[in-house]
């Protein structure tokens, strides 16, 4: 009896099942971000905003020079993708297919503890090692090297680098040991069987098979670099000034379009570079179960 | 040595310990020029182990490896001039057919238009004419295997090594591509080291045989004397159907030689020299054991009771014992009236003495 109401009515079945998390993805996930868009075309008022369709706030991301602090947020998120890109590939190409199965979980491990710590004593922990009195500087000079603290290692864009990469180059490995799995051993053997030197099997066999992990790794820490203040905040000191702080300032003090309007372009460009991973990436390929 | 040119392959006492597990020990074989040689035994005997060693992909504990007289133990797969042709092919899956056959020629330094003639060569050779702009991951079992095949020949290697070469392909697929694989190695003159726990296969295909069990050569021979002349009791019984019995001889040098096995005489050949009182094993094969009128003129001969009939087409199986109870195979072509009428009653066997192998036993 069961199996029978199931067959005949499964389609509406499986309908009614789905409609509680796709309203919950919809009423969540997607209609604030289409009112975020939306109303950062409407005009300011004292205390919110009236439905009056204006492109002032992207006029005033040009004019009042906000998009000097959006540009800097860019670069500097993008050369910390980069340098989590050069330094996370081989950490996770050793972690994957060097290391012996047993060390492997432990190295993936200390790659996570970090996470079990607030992020703000996380970040702040690189104060005690970058600051004046921190632990390189004294190293140095224990060393002998510099008989002086170093001071430009903190509260400068040095210092929000580093602070960024150490957040989230996990979010770079992870990825891309992943998508390292997925390439057999033998088809590593099999380039090298055919007379290529490690070098060209890394770039003709080893790096286009995972550049799904590569993308979803670059996306996932360029994303979080682009959204986050407390690097800027703890390392980045008084003169560093992200987009993320500036949004914050603005929705302070009420100047909801203006916040608006940096949060579309933001998201715009997030959207375009996950359009360009599943287009070029095969990003979606991550996802698929191994054969 | 079989002739005098410089062996293409010559393993010496080669050693491969993975921790406390001895995958291969003390192997020492030669692969002579353009000979197609087969490493056959059960799983986990250390023939993948074998191959890869000689592929460059595992490095010996003990023992040296020479190609066509170079010691390559400290080379990498690709400084060394064997192609190997991987159990699940291992096809880039990133490229297509033609990027695949003409990978191994980037590393020759042939330029693009060099590159596609000889892959388009290639896949002509191996039948798949026109594929050359498919993606791999489009073709079928058969085709991935034949394109695996032209991408490590495409390159001229002098040694092709093959790890289960036609393990993926189903029952007819797999026949025809043993033909084509002889074919294509006699056709090339090259060598072919074969990795394949199919003895059939082996039979068909090989020039000679390397028999492996727990990381040890057994033999190495024909097809031919691996079937007929097996030399050890392990290689008796691995390839094809062997009835064994273990006895005693009990004659020699009288002219003939005869062994006495739980109180039954056998006759054994006289070329076998074996002592008075040796412990041995005689071996003979299922379908040299005649019944009936056939047996007139055998020495070995035998009134037996017939336990069970397996009729299986071309022949039929006769499972009998003898009067002490040891019980043997037989295989005969099928008659259309033998009914199971047969079955526990009497008949007669036997078999020509020198149709028998005889062994030491080995401790065990
Ligand atoms: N990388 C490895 N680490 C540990 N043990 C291994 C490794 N490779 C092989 N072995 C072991 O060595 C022995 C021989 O393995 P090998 O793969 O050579 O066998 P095989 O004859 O090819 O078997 P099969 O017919 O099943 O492929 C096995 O006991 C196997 O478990
Ligand atoms: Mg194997």
């Amino acid at each position: 009896m069961k199996t029978k109401i199931g067959k005949s009515k499964g389609s509406s079945l499986s309908f009614l099942t789905l409609l509680p998390p796709v309203l919950f993805v919809i009423i969540l996930g997607v209609l604030p971000l289409i009112l975020i868009i939306i109303w950062s075309f409407f005009e300011p008022t004292e205390y919110w905003i009236k439905p009056h369709l204006t492109i002032a706030a992207y006029l005033k991301f040009i004019t009042l020079g906000r998009y000097i602090t959006f540009v800097k947020t860019l670069r500097v998120s993008i050369t910390v993708t980069f340098l989590a890109l050069i330094i996370g590939y081989p950490i996770a190409y050793f972690i994957r297919k060097v290391v012996r199965e047993k060390f492997r979980n432990i190295l993936l491990f200390i790659f996570i503890i970090p996470f079990f710590l607030s992020y703000i004593v996380r970040v702040f922990s690189l104060r005690l090692i970058l600051g004046r009195y921190g632990v390189i500087n004294n190293v140095l000079i224990w060393m002998g090297l510099i008989s002086v603290p170093i001071e430009g290692l903190l509260f400068n864009e040095f210092a929000v680098h580093i602070g960024l990469l150490s957040s989230y180059l996990p979010f770079m490995i992870f990825p891309i040991v992943l998508s390292i799995e997925r390439v057999g051993d033998s088809t590593i053997e099999a380039s090298q069987d055919l007379g290529a030197p490690f070098f060209q099997t890394l770039i003709r066999v080893i790096i286009p098979l995972t550049k799904p992990g590569i993308f979803a790794g670059c996306i996932f820490v360029f994303v979080s670099s682009l959204g986050t203040t407390v690097e800027w905040d703890l390392l980045g000191g008084v003169s560093e000034f992200s987009t993320q702080q500036m949004l914050e300032s603005l929705m302070m003090a009420l100047k909801f379009p203006s916040a608006f309007a940096i949060s579309t372009l933001i998201l715009a460009i997030t959207i375009c570079a996950l359009l360009l991973g599943f287009k070029y990436a095969k990003m979606g390929k991550l996802f698929e179960t191994l054969e | 040595m079989q002739n005098n040119t410089q062996p293409d392959i010559y393993l010496r006492n080669l050693c491969k310990r993975f921790g406390d597990i001895i995958a291969v020990q003390n192997l020492t074989l030669e692969v002579h020029k353009g000979e197609f040689l087969t490493l056959l035994g059960p799983s986990g005997s250390g023939k993948t182990t074998t191959l890869r060693m000689i592929g460059g992909f595992e490095k010996p504990t003990e023992g040296e490896i020479y190609i066509q007289g170079e010691l390559v133990n400290d080379k990498p797969p690709n400084k060394r001039s064997t192609r190997t042709v991987f159990q699940d092919l291992s096809l880039f899956p990133h490229m297509t057919v033609g990027e695949n056959i003409g990978y191994g020629l980037l590393f020759q330094g042939l330029n693009k238009n060099d590159r596609k003639n000889k892959a388009l060569k290639a896949l002509e050779l191996v039948g798949l004419e026109g594929l050359y702009k498919r993606k791999v991951t489009t073709l079928s079992g058969g085709q991935k295997q034949r394109v695996a095949l032209a991408r490590a020949l495409v390159t001229q290697p002098p040694i092709l090594l093959l790890d289960e070469p036609l393990g993926a392909l189903d029952e007819k697929l797999r026949e025809r591509m043993q033909a084509e694989l002889k074919n294509l190695h006699q056709m090339l003159g090259i060598s072919f080291i074969a990795v394949t726990h199919n003895q059939e296969e082996a039979l068909t295909m090989s020039d000679r045989i390397a028999i492996i069990n727990k990381g040890r050569l057994e033999q190495v021979a024909t097809p031919r004397e691996i079937y007929e002349n097996p030399k050890t009791e392990f290689v008796a019984d691995f390839i094809g159907l062997a009835n064994i019995l273990e006895g005693e001889i009990i004659e020699d040098n009288t002219g003939v030689e005869k062994l006495l096995s739980n109180g039954l005489e056998y006759f054994i050949p006289t070329k076998d020299k074996f002592n008075k009182g040796d412990n041995v094993i005689l071996m003979v094969r299922p379908e040299r054991i005649a019944i009936g009128d056939k047996v007139k003129g055998y020495k070995n001969s035998f009134s037996v009771t017939v336990r069970n009939i397996l009729y299986k087409g071309v022949c039929s199986e006769f499972y009998i014992s003898f009067d002490n109870d040891q019980e043997m195979r037989i295989r005969v072509e099928s008659k259309s009236f033998w009914q199971d009428r047969f079955t526990g009653g009497k008949i007669t066997i036997g078999w020509d003495e020198r149709d028998t192998v005889v062994l030491k036993r080995e401790s065990k």
